[in-house]
């Protein structure tokens, strides 16, 4: 199953994921939509605040240290140097000037993209996806959506596999995936072709196999993953209902 | 439980009939085996029993296949599936991927057909004690073995209550006690459930056939009682069907034409 | 837009290849990335089921392959599957209308490198620009930085734009001429038009 999901006994897991995605969906949307920096600041720092109470904080910072941080520098030094708008020089290093306001609008553009990386990371992390197709079905997702998540997250794992043993099979029977740019283009078909045959061929016959489970039946659908409501997904919610209001309103 | 009236079958772009005015009929709770070389028809008509064929393969077909007293081409393949389940041959795309887990996979089919969780939660239940695969309940429907993943397909099916089972081929792609391992579980069905089985293993034949079914070139050519058909010598001969090495034996010692005519009463 | 058309898209094989679609995207860029090629090849995939299936199955297969990452496993490059989507929209049309398929002219195949090479760089340089700031944490920022250092009368959105489009241009360019590759080395079998038909049934008149 492909997922960075992290099993852990806490609130954060224990929470309906239905929760979790509309705060997710929330946050990012207002993540865009928001331009205050501390208040962008303030949705990251919620997400710190549910990574601790996940009990995934080390995880949660190394993951996110890695992918920020490259972006943090890139975005600061790009607009702090480069942004065409920018006016207020406060330093210079050789032709180039740093500008105050350039630094400010990269941090900016940091902070917004920290707040909806940070939110997203908390339902990678604290939700099994089976959970949260079953839950998203709940609230409506069409079934052939559902089967199409599923499946997805069970194949890519498998194909990743697959793809390995294919190059090195070819590999053994002489291909060459090192050399220059036309030759290493040219071993793009051999490796992939394999691939894309027998997940043809699968698909036909796993198609076949969804018919005669009763798939397109048009009765109506159950399910059989539990999703419980429970008193702390009512309380959790309004909690952070409230939170999210205040960090607007601020 | 399966009625079959003249029954014809072409499969598009191709010339020749795959099945020929074939009439068929069986009973509740038999467990008849399909028997014939490859182009035989037995795949075919093991479709047409399901509905594959016309719903979902192109072609012409004539005649009327009526499955618990419904006729395959007045519903949908959807509904035909309630009453027909179908093992198939490779066990690998028969897993949907849509369970993550071996029990998940079990549910997806109840699911479909809109059972409350407590029932599905019995049928689940009931059907992974008598596949015996309780203990792979949580394990990766992708992380087992073929055998193991055989048997959960057959718990799939048999978890929809089928009226109707059929069976093609489901052990060729196993190992020899993957394949015992889904034939045990077929002994503990008969009688119980009305099966189909095509097969080319000739020794589970004998332990498993209330009836066969020899076909070849798309016409049922006999249809009797596994000791009459797997004795007869020449007509497997003629049909290209693998001859068991017994009836070889004791038709090289000119045996089998008495013991053939001492069985037929 | 005939509505029955797509729906007929999304029948059981259909739903089946948008899976293969966004497998081969998440596979495709892997072994992009093992051979060390300098461009993403992320929409194989989505290329594919449009001209097997049809244009609107290759959008969910696009934009699905980076909603699920997005919430499974890697959320940076969410935002992005509005360009994936309109890649398979994209290709699946020109398919249909006969402009891209195994039998393409080098002419016809270069028209639709620059159809999605164009296509992709309007939609992803504003997510870039407005989601991103400008930078893709990758090798076109430099170019990017290029842009902008080497003139003060273009904006933020130009400078991306001209990386972008040079990226697109020659990832988009090795996606169309591999698909086309793919397309004539694929028995016809595969091509929607031959499967899932259901058959004719004679009715007996007495």
């Amino acid at each position: 199953m492909l997922t960075n999901y992290i099993k852990k006994d806490s609130l954060i897991h224990k929470l309906n994921p239905a929760v979790k995605i509309f705060l997710a969906l929330i946050i990012i949307f207002l993540s865009f939509l928001i331009r205050e920096t501390y208040k962008l600041s303030l949705f990251s720092a919620l997400s710190f605040i549910l990574a601790f109470a996940a009990k995934i904080p080390k995880e949660f910072f190394k993951t996110l240290g890695f992918i920020m941080t490259p972006l943090l520098i890139t975005l600061v030094i790009f607009h702090g140097i480069l942004n065409p708008a920018a006016t207020q020089v406060i330093a210079t290093f050789y032709f180039l000037s740093i500008k105050l306001d350039g630094l400010i609008i990269g941090f900016n553009y940091f902070a917004k993209l920290l707040s909806f990386v940070s939110i997203s990371y908390i339902l990678i992390f604290t939700t099994n996806p089976a959970d949260l197709v079953a839950s998203l079905s709940k609230l409506g997702l069409p079934k052939q959506a559902a089967f199409v998540t599923l499946a997805t997250i069970q194949f890519i794992p498998l194909m990743e596999e697959k793809a390995k043993k294919i190059m090195d099979a070819q590999q053994a029977r002489g291909l060459r995936i090192i050399g220059g740019i036309i030759q290493r283009i040219k071993a793009y078909i051999p490796l992939l072709m394999p691939l894309i045959l027998s997940m043809l061929d699968e698909a036909y016959e796993r198609s076949i196999s969804l018919e005669l489970r009763a798939f397109f039946s048009k009765n109506k659908r159950t399910f059989f993953r539990e999703e419980l409501w429970r008193k702390t997904d009512t309380i959790t919610s309004i909690i952070l209902a409230v939170i999210v209001g205040g960090i607007i309103i601020v | 439980m399966i009625t079959i009236k003249n029954l014809n079958f072409k499969y598009s772009g191709t010339n020749n009939y795959a099945l020929r005015n074939i009439n068929l009929e069986i009973k509740e709770g038999e467990l008849a085996v399909i028997i014939g070389s490859i182009g035989s028809g037995k795949s075919t008509l093991a479709k047409c029993i399901n509905g594959l064929i016309p719903h979902f393969v192109n072609g012409i077909m004539s005649g009327e296949v009526e499955v618990a007293g419904i006729k395959t081409a007045d519903i949908d393949i959807s509904d035909i599936s309630k009453i027909v389940g179908m093992v198939l041959e490779n066990p690998l795309t028969q897993l949907t991927g849509y369970g993550t887990t071996v029990e998940e996979e079990i549910a997806f089919g109840l699911e479909n057909l809109g059972l409350i969780r407590e029932e599905m939660k019995n049928r689940i239940n009931s059907v992974l004690k008598l596949l015996d695969i309780e203990k792979i309940r949580y394990k990766d429907p992708f992380d087992i073995s073929g055998g193991q993943q055989q048997r959960v397909v057959l718990a799939s099916v048999l978890a929809m209550k089928p009226k109707i089972l059929v069976l093609d081929d489901p052990t060729s792609q196993l190992d020899p006690s993957g394949a015992e391992e889904v034939f045990e579980e077929l002994k503990k069905l008969k009688g119980k459930q009305t099966i189909i089985l095509i097969t080319q293993k000739m020794n589970i034949i004998r332990e498993l056939a209330s009836r066969v079914i020899v076909m070849s070139k798309g016409k049922i050519v006999k249809i009797g009682k596994p000791i009459e058909v797997l004795l007869d010598y020449k007509l497997l001969k003629r049909n290209n069907i693998e001859v068991p090495a017994e009836t070889e034996l004791l038709y090289k010692m000119n045996y089998n034409k008495k013991i053939m005519e001492m069985l037929k009463v | 837009m005939d509505f029955k058309e797509i729906k007929k898209e999304f029948n059981s094989y259909g739903l089946l290849l948008i899976v293969v679609g966004i497998v081969i995207n998440w596979v495709g860029a892997f072994i992009a990335q093992t051979l060390k090629l300098p461009v993403w090849l992320d929409v194989i995939g989505t290329m594919l089921v449009a001209v097997l299936s049809g244009p609107w199955t290759g959008a969910v297969a696009g934009a699905a392959t980076n909603i699920i990452k997005w919430v499974t496993f890697d959320p940076v490059g969410g935002p992005y599957f509005v360009v994936n989507m309109a890649v398979g929209l994209l290709t699946g049309y020109l398919y249909k209308i006969g402009r891209y398929n195994k039998k393409s002219g080098i002419i016809d195949l270069l028209g639709v490198t620059v159809a999605l090479a164009l296509i992709s760089t309007a939609i992803s340089a504003p997510i870039t620009v407005y989601i991103y700031g400008g930078v893709t944490g990758g090798g076109v920022d430099l170019l990017t930085a290029l842009f902008l250092g080497t003139s003060t009368t273009h904006g933020l959105l130009t400078a991306v734009i001209g990386s972008e489009l040079l990226g697109d241009i020659m990832d988009k360019a090795i996606s169309v001429f591999l698909v086309f590759a793919i397309m004539n080395l694929l028995p016809d079998k595969y091509f929607k038009s031959e499967t899932q038909k259901k058959s004719a049934v004679e009715k007996k008149k007495r």
